[in-house]
């Protein structure tokens, strides 16, 4: 029988994804302020400038910090780290908004997950996202944290590097279910100000608000120093508004009831995600953010891992 | 304005809801899905609102307008220039229309009836009215009910729908036309406020039998053309041209005379119908037209084939079928031919009801009877009734009549049954009792035969008053029930009735006259040779008698010049011509008195072969009264008498149509005894009639009799517009119009009618030019609905 930790492995570790981006790495793109050694530059100089530590070799890394003296000694490679690198502090921000609840995305029996559902909301998709940013954080021996937000911030927990954090985390994930509106703009502004260092904050959200709230939290976030990523997260359904018949769409997040006739709107509705999707693209560009737009359809290794990979390749 | 020519199709308009209702049901059935991108919906939602709303109204208006086109050209829409009639009404509101349902406005010549074309046209000059017009509707015949007509305002729509509905209803009838009697109606209604002046349309057939005086129609056998002669109808025309009303003459039967036989007469060859004795029908077939006609004539006995005759009949011709026949059983009995052949089945079609007996039974009462005499010839009715039962020539054993006769006293006639005899022989009967004359008078009112002769023990003066009977004027219309009397109401009715003096006899009796010399005896000629009495050929010279007997002593008689009912068969050659032999109609039966004697002693007339002939035709003519009850004219009442045993509360009368309805008896006290009497006066169609009487415990008895149509109306021959312009009075307002044989109304060669546009043609168009533009919107629309965006990645 499996421990409910292990069961909550099972539920947000996906193999495929855990082996797809195991090997790569989450680099902070722009200075960090960290308090131990790690990959990303740091902003404090005085701070560790001798050597400190070796560690293993990792594929990708800069072949110049090799220890050619330890390889010759041991046969192994050892990467020398220095006192200038720094550990990140990455923060999750993870909607809940009952809007997350959404999924048009039916699962056979044998692609469930444990506590999963017959269908693949936002929100599962979402906190696998999460999951394994954090995994693929924790495993560069880098501090993850987490906060969950609908209207406001429900919980918080600040980044740590132990391996053994990774649990509450998903512990956190697992405890929330979706069921309020959202007001992410809000949320985003009081993150920017919960977050003390510098780090990194990746957001996973179908960012559904006003779009000058949202992008004002984005900037928010991002004027403060931090490498924000945003990880969109929409349907299939929301993407393509494939319905013919009519139907009377069940507004979530307290809208009211519409019956309408989809094929009359599709042309204005796709107008209006597009729209949305183009600003917040454009904003991000604007601000340096990583916009990701992930369609749950789309296999989660897949999309992180050609993400990461681009963003690795982007240093 | 349009009118519609199928206007029923327009009930299809309600059909234009179903786009409505297939949009309504398609916006109940949706799928419900809980969906989270609201906001880019609302906002979607707002923005294209206006134009969604506008592109569906406007798929869903050119849906409807499809329909409703295509409903609109399927109700054949016309333009309503000014119909046909609109610019005569449009100065006179006020219409009558006279609209003939006689039977030949059955008569089908292409797709309509002559009926279904009046009531077609009628119903467009309905349309035509306003409100605060007035019309009278008047169905017509030989007779109209005018109680049932009244003018009617038009007060809209629904006045007019319950007016359309009315013609609609109209049928033709088993009547014939009498124009009379529709022109008098026309002048009652003329006299109305409402309708003076009015613009009279007559609708008919114009069939010629129609406007020349009724009874008149019999000459047309001789299928000459019939030459209008009714005075009494060119004096109703004549008052109505001071009515200052316009008459329109629609012609709506056929373009020339149809070709049409009718079944003129159905009768047996001898008056008597006994069991074991073949009878002889005889059927006459005329073929009023110009061309022969060929088809089957068939006949029928209590509704079962008993004989049919393939024939032909030549143009203006008729021809008489015979068809013998053999009763076994006594009793009523249902006869009837039908002639398949032509358009017009109505008048192929001839009913008659026998009833059969055991055998025809005379009553003989002679005033001087030789009780244990031992001479022929000294008994009174010795010549008679050897007449009534002759011994053919060659062969004295053997007595061919059906005749059986018994002989009374006068005395006796008291206790004797008489309904059970056809006729009653009296001859030189002195005097009789009260009770006797009343009995008498009875027998003879209800269809019997009293045959009287003179004689010595005659006295004129006492038959004049013993037969002066004081007797009920006969109601106009039989008492239908029987309501229950109240006390003291008897008293009332005998006041209410009044009573007449009739004479029974046919004329009053004078002083006897005759040859006193004796070298200068009167002989005898007939005066009504065509008579029924004379029905034998008396040009055979063995028979030749009426103009060699002698006669040597008769009674004189006065007869009444001005009583329609009395007739002279016969007349003396004194200088007087009296009459010899005289008739009186009296109700249903009839009375014949010879001024002379029945035996030898005051002519020789009753030893010659002549005398039997007379006395066999006579009888004959005598005692079909009683049969001629059973078959009547359509509209004649019926009324027959049935004694007390017959009486029971199921009385059901079966109609032509097999329609049943109950019947009941009205109660009659004569001498003591209770008869009880049926009337029925609804014999509107032609057929036979079937009274079914059920009794506890008995077997159900049935009583037929027959309604047989006018055959003078299936004579089709027209009355043109010609021949009206020759009797029609000049200062009558007319004008004449024809129905063509086309569906369309054609209207006379100096009026000829605009081609209608027809508007059904433009609808079809109209539907083809709309799904058209309906298809393009469409896809339009659905193609700009159908394009996907990609959303970018």
């Amino acid at each position: 029988m499996n421990t409910p930790a292990e069961l909550l492995y099972e539920k947000y570790f996906d193999p495929k994804v855990i082996n797809r981006i195991g090997s790569l790495e989450l680099r902070a793109r722009l200075i960090v302020e960290g308090f131990i050694w790690g990959l990303h530059k740091s902003p404090y100089h005085g701070f560790s400038v001798e050597f400190a530590d070796h560690r293993e070799y990792v594929v990708g890394d800069d072949l110049r910090h090799l220890d050619w003296k330890v390889y010759a000694k041991t046969d192994r490679y050892y990467i020398k780290q220095y006192e200038e690198e720094t550990n990140l502090n990455c923060t999750v921000v993870l909607d809940i908004s009952e809007s997350m609840h959404y999924g048009s995305i039916r699962l056979a029996p044998n692609q469930r997950r444990p506590g999963q559902g017959h269908v693949l909301t936002k929100h599962d998709y979402a906190c696998m996202v999460a999951a394994s940013i954090a995994f693929l954080v924790i495993n560069q021996s880098d501090a993850a944290g987490l906060a969950l937000f609908d209207e406001k911030i429900v919980d918080h927990i600040s980044p740590k590097m132990s391996e053994g954090h990774l649990l509450p985390l998903l512990a956190t994930l697992d405890s929330r279910e979706p069921k309020e509106k959202t007001d992410i703009g809000g949320v985003l502004r009081n993150m920017a100000g919960l977050i003390s260092h510098k780090g990194m904050v990746v957001v996973v959200s179908d960012l559904f608000g006003p779009i000058n709230h949202v992008t004002r939290g984005l900037m928010d976030l991002r004027h403060r120093g931090n490498d924000v990523i945003v990880f969109h997260i929409l349907d299939p359904a929301e993407i393509e508004f494939p319905f013919d018949k009519m139907t009377l769409f069940e507004g979530l997040e307290e809208y009211p009831e519409l019956l309408v006739d989809p094929l009359a709107l599709k042309e204005a509705y796709l107008e209006e995600v597009n729209g949305f999707v183009r600003e917040v693209r454009k904003v991000c560009r604007n601000n340096q953010i990583d916009y990701v737009l992930l369609d749950t359809g789309r296999p989660l290794d897949e999309a992180l891992s050609s993400y990461l990979a681009w963003r690795q390749g982007g240093r | 304005m349009p009118f519609f020519d199928r206007g029923m199709f327009l009930w299809g308009l309600l059909a234009i809801a179903i786009p409505i209702i297939i949009y309504l049901l398609f916006r109940q059935k949706y799928q419900r899905i809980p969906w989270a991108a609201m906001e880019f919906l609302l906002a979607a939602i707002k923005k294209n609102k206006r134009r969604l709303q506008i592109e569906n109204l406007l798929l869903l208006l050119i849906r409807i307008l499809i329909i409703a086109f295509l409903i609109g050209a399927l109700a054949k829409p016309m333009l309503h220039q000014e119909s046909a009639f609109a610019k005569h009404i449009k100065g006179n509101r006020n219409i009558i229309m006279l609209i003939d349902v006689s039977y030949s406005t059955a008569h089908r010549t292409g797709m309509r009836s002559a009926l279904e074309k009046a009531q077609q046209m009628a119903k467009k000059i309905i349309a035509d009215l306003e409100v605060g017009d007035n019309i009278a509707i008047i169905p017509f015949h030989r007779s109209v009910k005018m109680h049932e007509i009244e003018p009617e305002p038009i007060s809209g729509a629904r006045t007019k729908r319950r007016l359309t509905a009315e013609i609609d209803s109209l049928a033709p009838t088993s009547y014939s036309t009498d124009m009379t009697a529709a022109f008098e109606a026309c002048e009652t209604l003329l006299k109305k406020p409402q309708l003076r002046g009015a613009h009279v349309f007559l609708f008919s057939d114009f069939t010629r039998v129609g406007w020349i005086k009724r009874g008149a129609a019999a000459g047309s056998d001789s299928g000459e053309m019939l030459i209008i002669d009714n005075p009494a109808l060119k004096n109703i025309l004549q008052r109505l041209t001071k009515t200052k009303a316009l008459f329109t003459f629609v012609d709506v039967g056929p373009a020339d005379t149809a070709p049409n036989c009718s079944v003129g007469s159905f009768l047996p060859e001898d008056a008597f119908t006994v069991t074991g004795y073949v009878q002889v029908f005889h059927v006459r077939v005329k073929n009023h037209g110009s061309e022969p006609i060929r088809g089957t004539l068939n006949f029928r006995v209590d509704g079962s084939d008993a004989g049919r005759h393939a024939v032909e009949i030549k143009p203006n011709s008729e021809t008489t079928f015979p068809f013998p026949y053999e009763f076994h059983e006594p009793g009523s009995h249902s006869l009837a031919v039908r002639f398949d052949s032509d358009n017009l089945m109505i008048d192929n079609d001839r009913f008659l009801v026998l009833e059969v007996q055991k055998s025809v039974k005379a009553l003989l009462v002679p005033g001087e009877r030789v009780l244990g005499g031992t001479t022929w010839g000294d008994d009174e009715v010795d010549f008679v009734r050897e007449a009534l039962n002759p011994v053919p020539e060659g062969s004295p054993a053997q007595r061919v009549s059906v005749i059986s006769s018994n002989e009374i006293d006068p005395s006796e006639l008291d206790d004797e049954k008489l309904e059970n005899y056809s006729f009653i022989v009296v001859a030189n009967v002195g005097s009789f009792s009260e009770q006797t004359i009343q009995r008498l008078e009875r027998y003879v009112r209800g269809g019997g035969g009293l045959f009287m002769f003179a004689g010595d023990l005659v006295s004129p003066d006492s038959y004049n008053t013993m037969f002066t009977r004081m007797v009920e004027k006969t109601p106009e219309k039989p008492e239908r029930k029987r309501e229950p009397k109240k006390a003291g109401d008897e008293k009332e009715e005998e006041k209410e009735k009044e009573k007449e003096a009739v004479l029974l006899l046919p004329a009053r009796l004078l002083a006897p006259v005759s040859d006193e010399t004796g070298h200068n005896p009167f002989t005898m000629t007939l005066e009504k040779p065509d008579h029924p009495c004379f029905a034998t050929d008396f040009s055979i010279p063995k028979l030749a008698a009426f103009g060699r007997a002698t006669f040597r002593k008769f009674i004189q008689t006065k007869v009444d010049e001005n009583d329609r009912d009395v007739q002279v068969l016969a007349r003396f050659s004194d200088a007087g011509r009296s009459p010899a032999i005289l008739e009186r109609r009296y109700k249903r039966g009839r009375i014949i008195f010879v001024t002379t004697t029945a035996d030898v002693a005051w002519n020789q007339w009753v030893a010659h072969p002549a005398f039997i002939a007379f006395i066999q035709d006579c009888s004959r003519y005598l005692a079909t009264g009683k049969a001629q009850r059973r078959t009547l004219s359509v509209g004649e009442p019926f009324e027959a008498e049935f004694p007390e045993e017959a009486w029971t509360e199921n009385v059901e009368l079966i109609n032509p149509q097999e329609e049943r309805e109950p019947l009941d008896f009205h109660e009659i006290e004569f001498e003591g005894k209770r008869f009880y009497r049926l009337d029925y006066a609804e014999t509107d169609a032609a057929g036979i009639y079937t009274i079914s009487l059920n009794r506890p415990g008995r077997p159900e008895e049935l009583y037929h009799f027959a309604a047989n149509v006018d055959p003078a109306e299936g004579n089709l021959e027209k009355i043109g517009k010609s021949d009206l312009l020759a009797f029609v009075p000049q200062k009558l307002k007319w004008k004449w119009r024809e129905y063509a044989r086309q569906e369309d109304m054609a209207e006379s060669e100096d009026e000829p009618v605009a081609k209608q546009p027809q508007l059904w043609f433009y609808f079809i168009m109209a539907v083809l030019a709309l799904m058209v533009l309906e298809t393009i919107l469409a896809q339009r629309f659905g193609a700009r609905r159908a394009e996907t965006e990609e959303v970018g990645s």
